[in-house]
């Protein structure tokens, strides 16, 4: 128990500097067990009654407690976790998290490149490890970040950062993970957008899409030159798309588009091809499991596209992605995206509450997320010789009103889970006296 | 007496004098006036009226005769139209072609402030009455004029189409002479519309400022009127002086027919609406508005919705409203609503005869359908004495139609001011038939055929061909295609041959003897000879007879109306029932808190019994089992955007207290639908934050399928949005829009003290003329009535709430300064993401907080925006409120609620109230919502689990004890939805593959609104 006390000590002292963002902090123990923690693995399974040891920084083991054989001599701190539930840090992709600040404000927002053709352009060494916001972010058990940049046919190439770090390069979990291609929508917006007039067809789609094939062909053809005489940036870039080393994530969301989309995948061979968005994904859901799409689905907490669409068919998505069998994930792109981050659990709560079973709910913000990223050799998941990237909720972490993150752990690292809202929180708690 | 009728027959001559006298001198000798007569035509004489076979005599552009009895006088051209029908031609009221367009023209990237139009006008450009299409009506910019003829008009009604308040129309007819000639009535009728047309001036930038502008200048010309003023003002006279003429206002749907007529009964003013050609979706209310109607006909062409994907695009209402359409007129007539077509709105005028014979079809009768184009557009402009039927007397504006008007039958002539136009030729000669060409004594076949007005033909050249080996003859035929030009009797035709007959061109020309159904004439052979030639004809021409479709009239569609129409909308207008909610867990948001296993009577609308032991269950209550469910009070949102048409923001001046959103509600809005979905019943439409003061709310209770004027809660407490911030001072509204007052905070305040201090003085100018005796009144003027300090002078008498949009400490501060200052509270500061900081002087001012849960990072004045505000704020004792903002956020606010025990540890009941109880405290509606208690509102919530759980599902949406949305219910609604676009694309492949001309899916897209949803045309 003392043991205990002196990480919470830990806590206390970095929070005093205030304002700042919270410091990493380095790890003091070797081995760690959490016991008697409801564990969510990410993979589907649960365990009621847990014990996970952890040693230097990565999983030894998720156990039955009842099982289990304890001796405290292994352990250089045991933490209880008594009627808590441990979840394996949750992961946000397709986001600007760390690329922008403040929306309104130009200078902050680092994710759009000008341009249409960009995958030259990395998130990677943009992502700011001091944004505030990343820190009310974390508070909530959402541990891991793609971070994505946005706009133009080919917006970039995004990585997986965690979110925590001195600078973007502890903050890397894969670098440069996968190339984001928007692709074009058959059904453009007209009029202004207070009084939008018809969606009408895009005159110019047909050669948007032989832009892409033609930038497709070209890179292709480079990318079987080992070392070419003359190299080209943007070339260069796509070379991992084709030998399997990079996703291709194609942002998307209406059936006729994805059927193109599948067909240019087989076209060019992909060999991990992500459909982002994905509003129709179900209604195509045997084509896109034929040819080895996963999918990150769109926002639940958006309207429906259609008014026919029953009102909660964003709610239902992920169930009929789960049902239908397509791998797939839960993210949050949209209005205000980066300061939404937070509320993913939240996400895949209301996919719960709409036909997925909870622990898949928990597997849609956690290992399908690190599947499709291809990063689910290092986190996602409870499992031993994975990173120890989780956290630990005094409720349910998928329910607003439970989801309270006392302990959270970074490839092994315990981090500070303060941020500079919780101390304007406290500064004005303590102003006005109240509790 | 004997005075009397000798005056009468005095101007009886004198109208007869006038007439024969022409004003303008004639270059020549004077033209006769000659006297036509058309006899043993069928006369449609009016819509009642027809006579079977009889003459009508024309003189001088005017109907002198019309009868079965009358006899054509003996000098009288006469024209027998045996076969043929007369029928009045048609008159377009809502014409706007051949006048010239507004040439004002706005400069620059930057905001413009102020109008254009230099001179006595009205400060604001889309208003304009002093404009007179008669003094713009030109000939050469009137293009559409054939079309019109052909179409069967006689005369139309035309005026400037531009703004808000347009000006006068001219009646002219569209005949052939000078306009000076055609003119009927200079100024016919006084337009208007909610759109601002061609002005670029800021103001107004919606449709609530366009109202409130046009309500603000008829005070403003009513005052001027009584006014010794010492300016002159032309349009504020115009104004007043055009009020006695018809009164035409153009709208585009439904929902705005409600609008115009609501805001010309403030003024006593009667309308002619022209609408969007959707009337058939609110007949019942628009019925009852006594209006009447203008219709237009340009019906939708049908979507391909060949492709299953893409057929989405198109929702359920427009699929109904492409269906629904050709019955608009069914509808009106069948309702007895007046109305009369106009081709406006039609891409193609030529498409206007044939659409009025598919509202025929639609069941509109026959006579309906000419009432409405002639007699109606008559009577509306007052000049049935003139035109409209074909009574002696009027104008001799008529048709020469062979067959049924209104199914196949032609228009062969079309006569204005007794001046014939063509269009078909009655007396055409028809010379269809086979011939033997005799030319120079070479016999040629000669077949011709094509319709009567434009024959074609081939001629076949024989030649006998000897084999030189058998020396057998044979015939060879050699086809050729001849030029042919038949005009009246007169014949012009050239073929060529090669190597025939003839080698070369041969030029025929001749004359065709009716008689003997031939030719003779002399043709030029190719070596220049002139020969006698001649064709007789040997086989008539035969008609192959089409087999006529037998005409139908199909009404069978007209009782698919759902209310909306649209998706999910009820087949029926659901009722207020009781029910009796047994097993329930309740939040009753009283004293009593969360009652476990208890019951609920919603009897006529209200909240009969909670938990009551005894009670007397009516015998048609419906029973509802709710074991393991929760139930709750409705959610009320008190920041929403949603169910508003055409702007949410009059962002063209800071401040915009005379708009109300109540002028604007939308109540076919899909997500008033949805927001039932997520447990609300009752919301605050907020105009936005674009000025510093912004409009007026409306209060809905989110009545599904029900009217604008339904929703509006009754005798709900007004109030207004204040904002505050980057917003008001243009932030983020990119680098053009640096010119309006203000673009600081500092200048945000000055923005309120102003208004206040003029309101003041306002006030007291009126105090101290309604002080007056009546007769010290004389000679007094009264002050002018100013709808937006009108407003500032209810907030600072506390007769209206304000809602403030706000952020950041500082103005937070200062915006209770002035209201402390000014002698008024601020009810409700909202967002108030900064409200922490500022608990204490809140508090001591006495005003209530309505917040996001979490939002934050999306501009610079949110970045110390936190969480936990709202857990400050409440328990600080600050009535704190949750609220969406966010069309998607307004239907799980439950959701929201549910974040403040995350953040700042509030109770779940406390929680709860924060988009319930408290909302409703902070729009003063707390007596009649927000608690389960009785003698509430019936605004009920049945959840399947504790309503702050992520689990939390709404199952059932009770509003005033209507069931308006229900879970099983929805399922079964949208399965009928499903059927029901089946059904219609099912005909619009039909009429497809009937090579029906179709148009490609679109989506008609929703307006999301949020505060800073801000306007530019």
């Amino acid at each position: 128990m003392k043991r205990i006390y002196s990480l919470l000590l830990v806590f206390l002292i970095a929070s005093v500097g205030f304002g700042q963002s919270p410091s990493p902090q380095k790890q003091q123990y070797k081995r760690i067990l959490f016991q008697n923690g409801s564990a969510h693995i990410g993979n589907g399974d649960f365990v009621q009654n847990s014990v996970i040891g952890i040693e230097e920084g990565k999983i030894l083991f998720v156990k039955n407690a009842l099982t289990y054989q304890l001796d405290k001599s292994d352990w250089d701190t045991i933490i209880s976790i008594k009627g808590k539930h441990v979840y394996p840090g949750f992961i946000a992709a397709n986001i600007t998290l760390g690329l922008t600040e403040i929306d309104a404000v130009r200078a902050t927002r680092d994710f759009s490149e000008t341009g249409s053709i960009n995958p030259n352009v990395r998130s990677l060494i943009a992502f700011n490890t001091d944004s505030k916001v990343l820190y009310t972010v974390r508070t909530n058990g959402v541990l891991v970040t793609q971070s994505t940049p946005r706009g133009g046919l080919i917006s970039g190439t995004s990585s997986i950062m965690a979110l925590d770090g001195w600078n973007w390069e502890d903050a890397v979990y894969k670098a440069d993970d996968g190339v984001h291609l928007n692709w074009p929508i058959k059904y453009v917006k007209s009029g202004w957008w207070a009084e939008p007039g018809p969606n009408k067809a895009n005159e110019k789609y047909n050669k948007t899409r032989d832009a892409i094939y033609t930038f497709f062909q070209e890179a292709l053809s480079y990318s079987q030159v080992k070392d070419p005489a003359e190299k080209f940036l943007k070339l260069e870039a796509m070379r991992g798309i084709f030998n399997g080393d990079q996703r291709l994530f194609i942002h998307a969301d209406y059936a006729p588009e994805i059927n193109d989309i599948i067909d240019f995948s087989r076209r060019f061979n992909l060999k991990h091809p992500v459909i982002v968005g994905g509003y129709d994904a179900h209604l195509v859901a045997e084509r896109l499991i034929e040819n080895n799409f996963s999918v990150m689905l769109g926002r639940p907490h958006l309207l429906p596209e259609f008014d026919e669409d029953y009102t909660y068919a964003n709610y239902q998505s992920a169930a009929k992605l789960q049902k239908a069998g397509v791998p797939y994930c839960i993210q949050s792109a949209g209005d205000m995206e980066v300061m939404n981050a937070r509320n993913l659990p939240f996400l895949a709560g209301t996919a719960w509450a709409y036909g997925l079973t909870e622990e898949e709910a928990v597997a849609s913000v956690s290992l399908n997320v690190a599947k499709i990223l291809g990063v689910d050799d290092r986190i996602g998941s409870l499992e031993s010789e994975k990173d120890a990237t989780l956290f630990i909720s005094d409720g349910n972490a998928l329910d607003m009103r439970t989801n309270n993150v006392t302990i959270a752990m970074v490839k092994g690292n315990f981090i500070v889970l303060d941020n500079h809202q919780m101390q304007l929180s406290q500064k004005y708690h303590e102003r006005y006296g109240i509790e | 007496m004997i005075k009397n009728i000798l005056f009468g027959i005095f101007t009886l001559l004198l109208g007869i004098v006038s007439n024969a006298q022409d004003i303008e001198p004639e270059n020549g000798v004077i033209n006769s006036k000659e006297t036509v007569a058309f006899t043993n035509a069928r006369i449609v004489v009016s819509a009642t009226e027809t006579i079977e076979r009889g003459t009508l005599v024309i003189k001088d552009g005017v109907i002198i005769n019309v009868g079965a009895a009358v006899i054509a006088p003996k000098n009288a051209i006469k024209i027998d139209l045996k076969g043929y029908t007369l029928y009045p031609s048609f008159i377009d009221i809502h014409a706007s072609e051949g006048v010239e367009k507004s040439n004002l023209k706005k400069q620059g990237m930057g905001p413009q402030l102020s109008t254009l139009k230099e001179g006595p006008y009205y400060w604001n450009q889309s208003i304009h009455p002093e404009v007179d299409a008669y003094t713009l009506f030109k000939k050469e910019l009137f293009k559409e004029k054939d079309a019109y003829v052909k179409q069967g008009f006689g005369t139309i009604s035309t005026h400037q189409r531009d703004g808000l308040l347009r000006g006068t129309s001219v009646l002219t007819t569209i005949g052939a002479n000078a306009t000076q000639e055609q003119i009927i009535k200079t100024t016919a009728a006084n337009h208007y519309s909610f759109s601002k047309g061609s002005s670029r001036q800021s103001y107004p930038s919606s449709q609530m400022g366009a109202i409130a502008l046009m309500r603000q200048f008829f005070y403003d010309a009513k005052w001027y009127s009584l006014q010794r003023a010492n300016t002159d003002n032309i349009s504020l006279k115009r104004g007043i002086e055009n009020l006695d003429l018809p009164q035409i206002f153009e709208v585009s749907d439904k929902l705005e027919i409600l609008r115009a007529v609501k805001l010309a009964q403030e003024f006593n003013i009667d309308l002619i609406v022209k609408g969007g050609g959707d009337s058939y979706e609110r007949i019942d209310e628009i019925k009852e508005l006594g209006t009447k109607l203008i219709v237009p006909v340009n019906f939708p062409a049908p979507y391909d919705v060949t492709d299953p994907y893409l057929s989405r695009f198109v929702s359920l209402a427009d699929l109904k409203d492409w269906e629904m359409r050709p019955y608009n007129a069914y509808f009106l007539h069948k309702k007895q609503v007046p109305f009369c077509f106009t081709t406006a709105g039609l891409k193609k005028k030529t498409n206007f005869l044939k659409n009025i014979r598919k509202t025929v079809k639609h069941g509109l009768p026959k006579e309906e359908a000419l009432r409405a184009l002639t007699q109606n557009p008559a009577e509306f402009l007052n000049v049935g004495d003139q035109v409209g039927t074909l009574e002696s007397g009027k104008i001799a504006n008529f048709l020469i139609v062979k067959g049924d008007l209104f199914e196949s039958g032609e228009i062969y002539e079309n006569w204005i001011r007794g001046e014939r136009t063509k269009i078909k030729d009655i007396n055409n000669v028809d010379i269809r038939g086979k011939y033997n060409l005799n030319l120079n004594s070479i016999v040629y076949g000669w077949d011709v055929t094509g319709s009567a007005e434009k024959p074609k033909s081939k001629i076949m050249s024989y030649r006998i061909k000897v084999d030189s080996v058998t020396q057998t003859s044979k015939k060879d035929t050699v086809k050729l295609t001849p030029n042919l030009v038949m005009n009246d009797l007169q014949i012009s035709m050239s073929f060529a041959e090669k190597d025939g007959n003839l080698d070369g061109v041969v030029q025929l020309n001749g004359t065709y003897n009716r008689a003997l159904g031939a030719f003779h004439g002399k043709a030029k052979l190719p070596n220049g000879d002139w020969v006698d030639w001649s064709a007789i004809r040997n086989e008539k021409h035969k008609n192959v007879k089409k087999t006529k479709k037998s005409f139908t009239v199909d009404t069978s569609a007209v009782d698919n109306i759902m209310y909306p129409n649209m998706a999910y909308g009820f087949d029926s207008l659901p009722t207020q029932e009781s029910y009796f909610i047994k097993n329930a867990t309740i939040w009753t948001n009283e004293a009593n808190g969360i009652l476990k296993n208890a019951t609920l009577l919603i009897q006529d609308g209200k909240i009969k019994a909670v938990n009551k032991s005894i009670v007397q269950i009516p015998n048609d209550a419906t029973v509802i089992d709710a074991e393991g469910k929760h139930v709750t009070c409705g959610i009320i949102d008190e920041h929403s955007h949603i169910a508003i048409s055409k702007g949410v923001n009059e962002s063209g001046q800071n401040n915009s207290a005379e708009v109300s959103i109540a002028d604007v509600v939308r109540s076919n809005d899909i997500n008033v639908y949805r927001q039932l979905a997520g447990g609300v019943t009752a919301s605050q439409l907020l105009h936005g934050s674009a000025n510093p003061v912004g409009g007026q709310s409306a209060l809905i209770k989110l009545k599904w399928g029900f009217t604008p004027q339904e929703m509006l809660i009754d005798e709900a407490p007004g109030f207004i949005k204040f904002a505050l911030g980057e917003n008001v001072k243009q932030s983020n509204w990119g680098s053009f829009n640096t010119v309006r007052f203000p673009q600081t905070r500092m200048g945000v305040e000055q923005v309120f003290y102003d208004a206040f201090i003029h309101a003041k003085q306002y006030e007291k100018e009126w105090k101290a003329y309604n002080g007056l005796s009546e007769k010290k009144r004389i000679g007094v003027d009264a002050p002018r009535r100013d709808l937006e300090l009108d407003v500032m002078v209810e907030i600072l008498n506390s007769e209206r709430f304000v809602t403030c949009h706000s952020y950041i400490q500082s103005e937070i501060n200062m915006l209770m300064h002035v209201a402390d200052s000014m002698g008024f509270t601020l009810n409700t500061f909202t967002h108030i993401l900064e409200g922490y900081k500022v608990a204490e002087q809140m508090k001591a001012h006495g005003a209530g907080a309505s917040t996001f849960a979490d939002w934050w990072a999306y501009k610079f004045e949110v970045n110390e925006a936190i969480p936990y505000n709202a857990a400050i704020l409440h328990k600080m004792g600050i009535v704190t409120a949750i609220n969406s903002d966010d069309a998607e956020m307004g239907r799980r606010l439950n959701q929201e609620a549910a974040k403040v025990v995350k953040y700042g540890g509030v109770s779940e009941e406390d929680a709860w109230k924060m988009v319930t109880l408290n909302p409703a405290i902070l729009l003063h509606l707390d007596d009649r919502m927000g608690s389960i208690k009785e003698g509430k509102d019936a605004d009920i919530v049945i959840w399947s689990d504790n309503p702050l759980s992520i689990q939390a599902k709404v199952e059932q949406t009770f509003v005033d004890g209507m069931l308006l949305y229900d879970w099983n219910r929805s399922v079964q609604l949208h399965d009928r939805d499903q059927e029901e676009r089946n059904r219609i694309m099912q005909l619009m492949l039909a009429e497809k593959n009937g090579g029906a001309a179709t148009r490609k899916p679109y989506k008609k897209m929703n307006p999301h609104y949020h505060c800073d949803t801000v306007e530019e045309h």
